[in-house]
């Protein structure tokens, strides 16, 4: 049904393990280390089991029992969970650190299942645009997280532990990617129907590129050509406006995600389909065969071809 | 056989027989005994378990390969919350419980539980309950909110009667999980074999007194949480919603101050049948029973500690989630000394190997892998990635296959021959346990790598090239291995066996008392209640055998043709009463059925039947209480045996009645306070909490206050005056209560009445509201049992001596005045700090 | 046997748990306040340090309780006779047991929750 992943990326083995991300690879880090010592644990445990049904061998007494429990089961546990924790304890302050001065600061709001995600400029000034984050390597980014309806969690695996949008509330996090390349973001708490679709594109640029890319988020969509001046205005006509903005038109509608520069996007409907014209098209025919429940409704009684121009301009916008 | 004092062992034994006869025909059904009760409470929860475990094979077949359309989004929602509900509250509790109801009495040498009736009101309950809830699935109705219910998705996102089905079909049956949960507390308090003194307990019933208390205390909070959601979702009340001042965040605090213990609820009782099968395999006592006493104490007491750690990544301040850490990190200590202890028993004994063992070593090997990563979800920084992703799924299941279902499974092999008489198959024994061992591995094992490569929890599908197929495939063909297992397992369970011979009598050459039973079993549970003194009677206590198949112990007989069983106290196990317990009867299935209309009948929001149910339970309950309790008997006292006598009416302190009622008394007190909890979570949230005209109408509270110290004075005189014999006094005291308890519940209600706070605007009337609504409804509840009370004195059913009735209703009212005071003191006088 | 020596054994041994839970509750109770009200991490930390300890000392107190009733000594057999002595070594033993857990648990909360170094 689906053309596989709507993200072109190179396939990483444990994505929560490839520590692209400062926050990232600190946990990776401390899993490697916790996941060895268990390996360890487990070996000498199960050991101990087998050797323990072994039917030829002779009892040990009730004393050497006791000693067993109490130093196994008791003493050894005691002093490796307690460095344990000695150990963890600052990870997690540093994790929760939001302190370091950022360079980039960004809303991400959880719609029904969508992200409407806001980088929040010096000047004061806001660029919108959905389902998609881009980031600069080295940077910090801090983002602010909510959400307007239901409990969404913002996580972005490769690079830094998830972090829940909750209505009501306000939660931080600070994103410091390591290296250059394209991640795949998740919701990752349950939303409703379509909780499984809602999933969005990470794009690590080197710090120039990014700046580039937000001056030309920034700017309005130029004036449809026209070869796709029908699709504009089919998509005035058909009241697509009601619900979605395109900075520079009449369409300045918020219900839905922003589609100024929806052309440039590395794939559509929070990373379920890839950004292609003939997806396009399907995807405004019937939203809810690819997302369930969605709250767009569909136009599938649009002629075939009227379906394509519109989905022709949504595609010039870059 | 005709003892030299003249004594006829054979009538006395038929004597017996006869009083404990079992119902036949269609009175079967009326059955209340506990060998039988707890043999259909099994049948029914693993009757769900099946339900359960189909439910995930369907989703394991949409997940076997990207973007499958074989169920919709909608219908896989449904499927992964009835299947985690299922699990959790129609299987994994119950089984606990309808275990326990089985096993306790001949555990700790007793001839039933105090309450059979209870068990039976328990098993009704929850399977009306749970066939409601399973139902809605064929109906397209089922909830999809997940079973841990996260509002606001559950609270505005789902109109349907989904969500409401869940909240209120849930409700009645922890109510049922409750009443399960006081009946085996006080059993192991109070109706241990005489002897049995507490270091001599059998460590399974240590096992379920703990979680007993673990329930009373972790399933109000859900309650009181499941109030409120209810109350937002039919009438708007705004206990979450933001626009209002609610706040999303109480429900997951409210909901995990049960959801975590729940597991240690889930897994302690199946520790405890570990402990009691490992000294039988290794032929010798436990080693290390003060520290397994211990572990199961410190469990019961950490896991209270640990709820946040399942809400990390909400944003709560660091220090938090490090006290939590820290917690969770402690709560493994004890988790590993069990494991411990019960590896240094294999060592110090010498191994008969079974069925049994087979799945206890399978099992313990495989929950130390769940424990290890549980310890590593525990660590807040590495949880902030593998929270609420397909690592976490292999971790819970790890934990609770490994460590609840395959001891149950053991237990199920275990005990068989003791429930029903025949042993099960070694050969298919092995034949399942290594497809269930293999199939849960390969099922849950590449779930770890799937969680680590991103793949969250509770999706209906994932895409294609993410490298997830493999995996998924996997993961899909060892579920359905592990489902043959226990295919397997069940053939073995149901298959007709009337052609194979009953088991010799203690198969296993086990040395705990619950073994000394006939096989095939007698419905008297045992002929005679022994005298106890050591931990394993049978391979320590000489002649223990001999002693109690001669009727040489205590209450050998039915001579007026009752059901009798002993009362021992809590410590030291000595004989305080010999108490009569009641037969077979309907009324618990028709108390049941009427209660079952008060949750739901409101699905339908259909409210005039459930105040008719309502209404009809409370008739039904109080004939039950009235022709069933507190019986006044034909003679004071009455010979147990060994040339002991015992009262045959018991009041105060030391009645399991009086404890029934403490128990389930405390259980009501924390779903108040966590209400209590919601209030303050609410103030310390908002800077403006309350209106500014809060301290008006105080008047009202000052009046409810007094009025209700009067009505309690009143109760404890009137409880003084009849033990006293003053019948006179008694009624006026009485009376007097019930009108000033009716005046202070009016004041209750009026404070907020004419303080203008409507409910359906913000969080601050709308908790004020449930606050007064609560007190008053426990009010009106004293009301009806003072009302009672006067009536039983009126018809000669409570005397001067025989004063259960009165003495269990001072008790109740004690923690009335408690509530009413808190909820004044924090609906009246708190505007006065704020 | 008198009724209130009874009822004094079966609560002893829960003292210090009970010590724990309310260490905990107050230390979590605290923290959200000193953190969430007066924004201080230093008041969070001094208030978690008298409360550790205070709850150590009662839970000292237990411990020797009942190593005390127990005789001064580890278990050399397992208090498994049915006789009174046997019964209240066993629920000592189980005392100084469960205050041994207590204190890790409690020095474990409060070690943590100083680590951690922030209010965030």
């Amino acid at each position: 049904m689906f053309g596989g992943s709507a993200l072109e990326s190179e396939t990483r083995v444990l994505e929560a393990l490839t520590g692209a991300g400062r926050d990232a690879a600190e946990i990776a880090e401390l899993f490697w280390m916790m996941a060895g010592g268990a390996a360890v644990i487990w070996l000498i445990v199960t050991a101990l089991a087998l050797h323990a049904i072994r039917s030829r061998r002779s009892p040990w007494s009730e004393r050497a029992g006791l000693l067993l429990i109490a130093i196994g089961g008791g003493a050894i546990p005691t002093v490796v969970l307690a460095a344990l924790l000695a150990y963890g304890m600052p990870t997690l302050a540093r994790q929760l650190d939001i302190s370091t001065p950022a360079s980039v600061r960004m809303t991400v709001v959880g719609e029904q299942w969508w992200w409407r995600v806001r980088y929040d400029l010096p000047d004061g000034s806001h660029v919108e645009l959905a389902n998609e984050v881009r980031l600069p390597r080295g940077r910090v980014t801090a983002v602010t997280l909510t959400s307007t309806n239901v409990i969404h969690s913002f996580w972005i695996p490769a690079l830094a532990g998830k972090l829940d949008m909750t209505p009501g509330r306000f939660t931080h996090l600070t994103l410091e990617p390591a290296a250059t390349g394209t991640y795949r973001g998740v919701c990752a708490e349950y939303c409703g129907a379509s909780h499984a679709r809602m999933a969005f594109v990470v794009e690590v640029m080197e710090p120039d590129a990014f700046e580039q890319w937000l001056a030309a988020q920034s700017r309005p969509a130029g004036a449809a050509g026209t070869a796709v001046e029908a699709g504009a205005r089919a998509f005035r006509a058909n009241g697509c406006g009601a619900c979605h903005a395109i900075r520079g038109t009449l369409s300045v509608a918020t219900i839905g995600p922003d589609l100024t520069h929806v052309g440039s996007r590395r794939s559509i409907a929070a990373a379920s389909l890839a950004n292609q014209a003939d997806d396009i098209a399907r995807f405004i025919a019937r939203p809810n065969h690819i997302k369930p429940g969605a709250l767009m409704p569909p136009f599938g009684m649009l002629p075939p071809d009227e379906l394509i121009t519109i989905a022709a301009y949504l595609r010039s916008l870059q | 056989m005709i003892e030299p004092d003249g004594t006829d062992r054979h009538a006395q034994a038929r004597r017996l027989r006869e009083a404990w006869r079992q119902p036949t025909g269609w009175r079967y059904w009326s059955a209340v005994n506990n060998n039988v009760v707890g043999l259909w409470y099994i049948a029914v929860t693993l009757l769900f378990f099946i339900f359960g475990g189909v439910l995930a094979l369907l989703m394991r077949w949409q997940l076997a390969r990207p973007d499958n359309d074989f169920l919709s989004a909608d219908r896989y929602n449904q499927i992964f919350t009835l299947h985690g509900s299922v699990m959790m509250f129609l299987f994994a509790i119950p089984i606990f419980e309808s275990v326990s109801i089985l096993l306790l009495p001949a555990m700790i040498g007793a001839r039933e539980l105090p309450f059979p009736r209870i068990s039976a009101f328990g098993f009704w309950a929850f399977t009306i309950g749970g066939l409601f809830l399973c139902g809605s699935l064929f109906f397209d109705a089922a909830p999809q909110g997940g079973w841990f219910m996260y509002p606001p998705l559950t609270s505005r996102y789902q109109p349907g009667i989904g969500a409401d089905i869940w909240l209120l079909g849930f409700s009645f049956i922890e109510v049922s999980a409750i009443a399960a949960a006081v009946e085996l507390i006080v059993g192991v308090l109070r109706c241990r074999a005489p002897g049995m003194r507490l270091n001599l307990i059998p460590l399974y019933a240590w096992y379920v007194l703990v979680a007993g208390v673990m329930v009373v205390f972790a399933f109000p909070p859900l309650i009181a949480g499941t109030i409120l959601l209810e109350l937002e979702r039919a009438f708007g009340w705004p206990f979450f919603d933001p626009a209002g001042g609610g706040d999303p965040l109480l429900w997951q605090h409210l909901f995990w101050i049960f959801g975590h213990p729940e597991v240690y609820i889930i897994f302690l009782p199946s520790v405890a049948l570990i402990a009691m099968i490992v000294p039988t395999a290794a032929r010798r006592p436990i080693v290390g029973y003060s520290w397994i006493v211990l572990a199961a104490i410190g469990t019961g007491f950490l896991s209270f500690g640990l709820w946040v750690h399942h809400m990390f990544t909400t944003g709560l301040p660091g220090v938090t989630l490090a006290i939590f850490s820290a917690a969770s990190m402690a709560v493994a200590i004890p988790t590993g000394i069990q494991i411990f202890c019960f590896l240094a028993t294999l060592l110090a004994g010498t191994i008969t190997r079974s069925v049994p063992m087979l799945y206890i070593i399978g099992g313990l090997s495989t929950f130390v892998i769940g424990g290890l990563t549980g310890v590593m979800v525990a660590m807040a920084p590495f949880n902030f990635q593998a929270h609420d992703t397909y690592f976490v799924v292999a971790h819970l299941h790890t934990v609770l296959i490994a460590g609840a279902v395959f001891p149950v499974v053991a237990g199920i092999y275990y005990y068989y021959p003791l429930a029903l008489g025949k042993l099960l198959s070694e050969r298919l024994g092995r034949v399942s346990f290594w497809l269930i061992f293999t199939g849960f591995n390969a099922t849950f094992l590449p779930m770890h790598l799937t969680g680590l490569m991103g793949l969250p929890r509770r999706v209906f599908t994932y895409p294609a090239g993410l490298g997830l197929e493999p995996l998924n495939l996997l993961s899909t063909a060892g579920a359905f291995v592990l489902a043959a297992g226990f295919a397997v397992m069940a053939w073995d369970v149901v298959r007709p066996k009337s052609r194979r011979p009953y088991a010799p009598r203690n198969p296993w050459n086990a040395g705990s008392v619950e073994w000394l039973q006939e096989i095939p079993g007698l419905p008297w549970g045992v002929r005679t209640i022994p005298f106890v003194d050591r931990r394993y009677p049978l391979w320590e206590t000489p002649n223990f055998l001999r002693d109690y198949d001669a009727g040489e112990f205590f209450l050998p007989d039915a001579e007026e043709g009752r059901r009798e069983m002993l009362v021992t106290s809590s410590i030291d196990a000595e004989p305080l009463q010999c108490m009569r317990i009641p037969g077979p009867t309907f009324i618990t299935l028709f108390a049941a059925i009427a209660v079952g209309g008060i949750f739901i009948f409101p699905t339908f929001k259909m409210y005039s039947m459930m105040g008719v149910s309502a209404a009809v339970s409370l008739v039904v309950i109080v004939i039950w209480l009235w022709t069933g309790t507190a019986e006044i008997p034909e003679k004071a006292r009455k010979p147990i045996g060994r040339g002991a006598t015992a009262p045959l009416y018991l009041s105060g302190r030391h009645a399991p009645g009086w404890w029934a009622m403490g128990v389930t008394m405390l259980a009501i007190f924390s779903a108040f306070i966590s209400l209590v909890f919601g209030y303050f979570f609410y103030w310390t949230r908002h800077e403006i909490f309350m209106p500014d005209d809060a301290r008006e109408q105080a008047v009202w509270a000052v009046i409810a206050l007094v009025a209700t110290v009067a009505a309690w004075a009143s109760t404890l005189l009137a409880r003084k005056w009849n033990a006293a014999d003053r019948a006179a006094a008694f009624y006026a005291g009485t009376l007097f209560g019930v009108v000033t308890a009716v005046a202070g519940g009016a004041a209750l209600l009026a404070h907020p009445y004419f303080s203008d706070l409507n409910p359906a605007t913000t969080v601050y009337p709308a908790i004020v509201w449930l606050l007064a609504i609560w007190s008053a409804l426990h009010l009106a509840v004293g009301v009806i049992m003072l009302l009672y009370c006067a009536a039983r004195r009126l018809a000669g059913r409570m005397t001067a001596n025989y004063d259960m009735d009165i003495v269990n209703v001072a008790l109740y009212w004690h923690f009335t005045m408690v509530t009413v005071a808190i909820t004044i003191a924090i609906t009246a006088g708190i505007p006065y700090l704020a | 046997m008198t009724p209130a020596r009874t009822r004094q054994s079966l609560w002893v041994p829960i003292v210090a748990p009970l010590v724990w839970s309310t260490h905990f509750t107050v230390c979590y109770i605290w923290v959200a306040m000193a953190c969430g009200r007066f924004g201080s991490f230093d008041r969070a930390r001094t208030g978690v340090a008298i409360l550790t300890a205070v709850a150590v000392a009662a839970i000292a107190v237990c411990l020797v309780y009942g190593l005390y009733r127990h005789g001064y000594r580890l278990p050399d057999r397992p208090n498994d006779d049915g006789t009174p002595e046997d019964r209240t070594r066993f629920m000592a033993f189980t005392t100084m047991l469960l205050a041994a857990l207590s204190l890790v648990g409690t020095l474990y909360v409060s070690i943590s929750a100083i680590a951690v170094g922030g209010c965030r």
